[in-house]
Parts: structure tokens; sequence; C-alpha cells
């Protein structure tokens, strides 16, 4: 606890009482867990990192396998986030956001050890860099599919 | 908007016992409804006791105007765009719980474009809202220990900045 930055233990600690709220105008609790998912997978990454920290419930469901079909079969911009992995901490991400839309076809997810990232077309003139360091990562499942190497060695572009 | 005099009317009831009379090639669009039609158990009133009589009218309105057919090919571009305004002004609800009704009631009807319209008005509604306004929309208890919160939280650190 005591390496939280400042701001985070802030937030915490300011947090109201989260019981009973009677101004509650969407009880969760009533949605069926797939309408819940439908809704979660249509936000932009960011937005569904910050909804795992909303409650236990959350975080499982968009750390579900369910949930990432979903989410990969969405054609909607940001569905696929880069990650420059600086250090092996994940606090310390950059995060770019893929802003055209992506072959999904070829996008597997599965647990994998490897993503051949040469079958995705919005990768073949990317102006991103993809080395060793580049990470896919799926916001609900995390650090999965790592870029190999040699398939980075053939898209050296500049770095973001 | 077509000629549909002769089309056989469909009976909904809804949970505060309202009946609505609806053309059985508007209610189509309903997957629950349609199956409901196909086993033969549409000949009485079709009871549905999770949509409320003002729920099921406004899902009503929609699937009415997303029946209208366009006469020709110039009908057709002016049509799309009448009914992107109408989706655009249908999700403007006075009342946000009108919003999760319709949600309810569209994926209880088994509506596919009516769950994916309500489905991303909602969640254009919380995308920027902060982890607390989250949980106080969807009346959500916070059940982690203040240690799992912290982690969770540092985890996705670069979702706060």
């Amino acid at each position: 606890m005591e390496d939280l930055p400042e701001y985070v233990m802030a937030d915490i600690l300011s947090a109201p009482a989260t019981h009973g709220f009677p101004e509650c105008i969407f009880p969760f609790e009533d949605l069926p867990g797939n309408v819940m998912v439908d809704i979660l997978s249509r936000l932009p990454c960011k937005t569904i990192c910050r909804c795992k920290c909303v409650c236990n419930d959350w975080r499982n469901l968009i750390n579900g396998s369910y949930f990432a079909n979903i989410h990969l079969s969405r054609s909607s911009p940001g569905g696929l986030m880069i990650f420059q992995l600086t250090m092996l901490d994940v606090s310390n991400l950059k995060w770019v956001e893929i802003k055209e839309e992506l072959d999904h076809r070829h996008l597997h997810h599965d647990l994998v050890n490897a993503l051949d990232l040469n079958l995705v077309p919005f990768f073949k003139n990317s102006n991103i860099s993809l080395s060793y360091s580049y990470i896919y990562m799926h916001p609900g499942v995390g650090l999965q599919y790592q870029v190999p190497c040699d398939i980075a060695s053939d898209m050296h572009h500049s770095a973001v | 908007m077509s000629s549909s005099s002769s089309s056989k009317m469909i009976e909904l009831r809804s949970s505060d016992g309202e009946t609505f009379h609806v053309e059985e090639t508007v209610v189509l669009q309903s997957e629950t409804i349609k199956q409901m039609i196909d086993d033969d158990c549409a000949n009485a009133a079709i009871p549905l006791p999770n949509v409320t009589s003002m729920t099921l009218a406004k899902v009503i309105e929609y699937i009415k105007k997303h029946a209208e057919k366009p006469k020709d090919d110039d009908d057709k571009k002016v049509a799309e765009e009448d009914l992107k305004k109408f989706d655009a002004e249908f999700v403007k609800v006075d009342q946000e719980s009108m919003l999760f009704d319709l949600v309810r009631a569209a994926n209880y009807l088994n509506i596919k474009s009516l769950l994916d319209l309500t489905c991303q008005a909602v969640a254009d509604s919380i995308k920027d809202l902060s982890v607390e306004e989250v949980r106080k929309k969807f009346n959500i208890q916070n059940d982690f220990t203040p240690e799992e919160e912290a982690k969770v939280r540092k985890e996705n650190a670069w979702a706060f900045d």
C-alpha cells in the first residue's frame, strides 16, 4: 500500500460509502451478464481498464474469455492496443490505441504464445515500431500476446 | 406507410395489463415473439410480464419505424437518413431509467438492432465517468478490500491519466 501514488490513495480514501443509492438508475444486478458484457465491450480500452476497478464482478467479467470474444469481434476502432513495455511493470506501459479497423479474422483470442502480426493488414505500413518490447494487450485478459522478434524485425519502422 | 390493412394483427399484453395491437409483419422483428408465432402460441394476447406498457409503447414505436419500407432507391437514401435521425432521437429519453428499461426489453424480446442501439447509448453515457460514478449509476457495492482496490488500480493506473 505504501508505494501507491498519493493521488490514488486520496481517491480511494475519499470515496463515499458505497451502499444504498436511492437515486440509482441502472441496477446492475437486474441486467443479464450478456447485456453487461455487450455494454462494456463497446467502451474505449481505457474506460474498460477503469471499469475493472469497479468491483470483483466487473473485473471477473472483463477478464473472462466471453468478454474477450465479444470485444475482439467488435470492429469498432480502438479494439486493439499496442503497449510498449518499458519495464516489467504493467503500470509503466505506454499505450497506443489503434484508430483503424483491423481484420479480425486473423486475430485469435485463444491463449497463444505468439501473434503473427504480418497477417494483420493494419500493421503492414504502420508507423509503429514493433520490437520485442511491444506487446499486444487486450484490456481484459492482460499480457497475452507477445510479438515475436523475427516478425518484428521485418517491420522496423520508426518508433512511436 | 405500406398498404398493410390485410396484415394479421398480433395482440401484446404488457406487465400492467395494457393490450397493444401490432401488425404481425412489424412484430416479427422480435425474435422472441416470432418464435411464439411460429410455435402457434400467438392466437390469444401474448403476455409480456417483463415489459411495462410505457416501455412497450416505446418498443412498438421503434419497430414500427424500422418496418417502414421505402418505395424506390431515391426514397431509400432519404429513409436511411431519416432512420438514423430517428434512432439518435429515440435514445434521448427524458428519464435515464427508460433507457435501462429499453435495454432489458430489447434483450427479452430479442430485437438485435434495438439492443445494439440502447447498449451503445448506455456505453456512451458511462465512458467518461469515474469509477465511483459508475458504481453509483449501476448501484454497485465496492466489494474490494482497500488492499485489493489499491492493487487493481495500480495495475490499471495508466487508465486514470
